[in-house]
């Protein structure tokens, strides 16, 4: 597990950013590691704000993004390293945490990060068949068995020769 | 009182989530997830409710597979996808292509198999994978291969360069990774010729397509003539990409840089900027 290197307390040089999230909770970020979201880049960039409050962004899903974008801006850490925290980052989280991480992701425009949360998403779902999906992801199928029948008739090439498991 | 309003919204908003898991996320959400999936699974999801019907049509992922159009006697395409973040390519490369974007960042993944006829159509294949690999020069390509190159001998010390790119116009691609039968001075002669078209910063081998039982021993062989080629020798006249790699080292058994794969080792090669 890779954890950031810390240089003591912040020194005046190193800037830092307050973020908060919609439960009202304030993280101490470094400026380094929140112009990795493209947005908060433009924030600071528009005006010299330090609190940017983050109404749809909630604790949970906020502390993790904020340690990806510190362990990002670590200068020290080599690119392997990153690699490999990015897959313990969403390695055993489950679809609801997720799926938070990608709506937060694509709001900050971590782009990085959006297209790792991504990954794993469609991983999830990978190999599976249409049954456990719904389940899954609680889809409620309201088409018509007729009306199902017909839309796989119509594309059946997707249906040939599959060996999936519904585990 | 903001406050109180924004945590409303964001409660009706998870509530609303909360009866579906997935299908409310936002349409450029999900199409980027799907973008993960292959073709097949990507439209099998137009079944999952009426919400889901076309969702998979958007996209941004191509899989460009040539057996579909097998029979069909046009043997170029053109392929408009401005947002396109995937284009997966499997095929014999029989057919050009000519490929129009205005994505930025997105990713080729080519995947190419030759089996007992390769010798045979070498010379022609080098330079259908080098067009290939110039009309996808924008994204950044990973390139599998499949080979039986066994009987392979060095087509002959070339003729024409051009044929295969030139040394200078090398393409600098990611990922190069390798299976199949080769021998020795096979695998000199097709590298030697590869490095002509392109030259890629990782070297692994893949390793997660199921084959013959007999592959596996073969395949042993292929980190051993990497190592020979790559790290040992160092005679220029053999090898004349050798003055444009600058710096080679080896991993083994790095799962964590390709998860899920099952790579057992991968060569990280460092070129002369090519002009």
């Amino acid at each position: 597990m890779v954890t950031t290197d810390e240089k003591g307390p912040l020194t005046a040089k190193k800037k830092s950013v307050i973020i908060r999230s919609c439960d009202g909770d304030e993280f101490l970020v470094s400026e380094s590691a929140a112009v990795l979201s493209t947005s908060l880049k433009k924030i600071l960039e528009e005006k010299e704000d330090r609190l940017i409050h983050l109404s749809d962004i909630d604790n949970k899903t906020l502390a993790m993004v904020i340690a990806y974008l510190s362990t990002h801006a670590d200068d020290g850490l080599s690119d392997d390293l990153k690699r490999s925290f990015d897959q313990e980052f969403v390695s055993g989280k489950e679809f609801d945490v997720l799926k938070y991480l990608v709506l937060a992701t694509d709001t900050l425009q971590v782009t990085c990060l959006c297209y790792t949360v991504a990954k794993k998403m469609a991983d999830i779902m990978k190999n599976k068949l249409v049954e456990w999906v719904r389940r899954e992801f609680d889809i409620q199928n309201d088409y018509t068995p007729e009306a199902e029948a017909e839309i796989r008739r119509l594309d059946a090439w997707a249906w040939d020769d599959r060996q999936l498991e519904d585990d | 009182m903001v406050n109180q309003v924004w945590k409303r919204r964001r409660m009706m908003v998870s509530n609303s989530m909360d009866m579906d898991k997935i299908s409310n996320l936002p349409q450029p959400i999900l199409h980027h997830i799907l973008s993960f999936l292959s073709q097949k699974e990507a439209v099998q999801t137009c079944v999952l409710s009426k919400s889901w019907r076309y969702v998979w049509s958007a996209r941004p992922a191509i899989d460009f597979l040539e057996d579909f159009f097998n029979g069909n006697t046009k043997h170029s395409a053109t392929i408009d996808a401005p947002n396109i973040l995937v284009f997966n390519y499997e095929g014999n490369i029989s057919t050009s292509i000519c490929f129009r974007t205005t994505s930025s960042k997105w990713k080729s993944n080519i995947f190419l198999r030759n089996y007992a006829d390769f010798e045979y159509h070498a010379s022609s294949w080098f330079h259908k994978l080098s067009e290939l690999l110039k009309s996808l020069s924008q994204s950044v390509i990973s390139l599998k291969l499949i080979q039986d190159c066994r009987i392979f001998r060095q087509i002959e010390d070339p003729p024409d360069i051009n044929i295969y790119g030139g040394f200078d116009k090398a393409l600098v691609i990611e990922h190069l990774s390798l299976r199949g039968h080769y021998s020795s001075s096979s695998f000199k002669a097709f590298l030697n010729c590869l490095f002509r078209v392109c030259r890629p910063r990782n070297i692994s081998q893949c390793w997660y397509l199921d084959a013959h039982n007999d592959w596996q021993r073969k395949e042993e062989k292929l980190i051993e003539f990497l190592v020979e080629i790559l790290l040992i020798e160092r005679d220029m006249r053999q090898h004349f990409w050798r003055q444009d790699l600058e710096e080679v080292s080896m991993d083994e058994n790095g799962h964590e840089w390709h998860p899920g794969e099952g790579i057992k080792f991968r060569f990280r090669l460092k070129w002369r900027e090519l002009s």
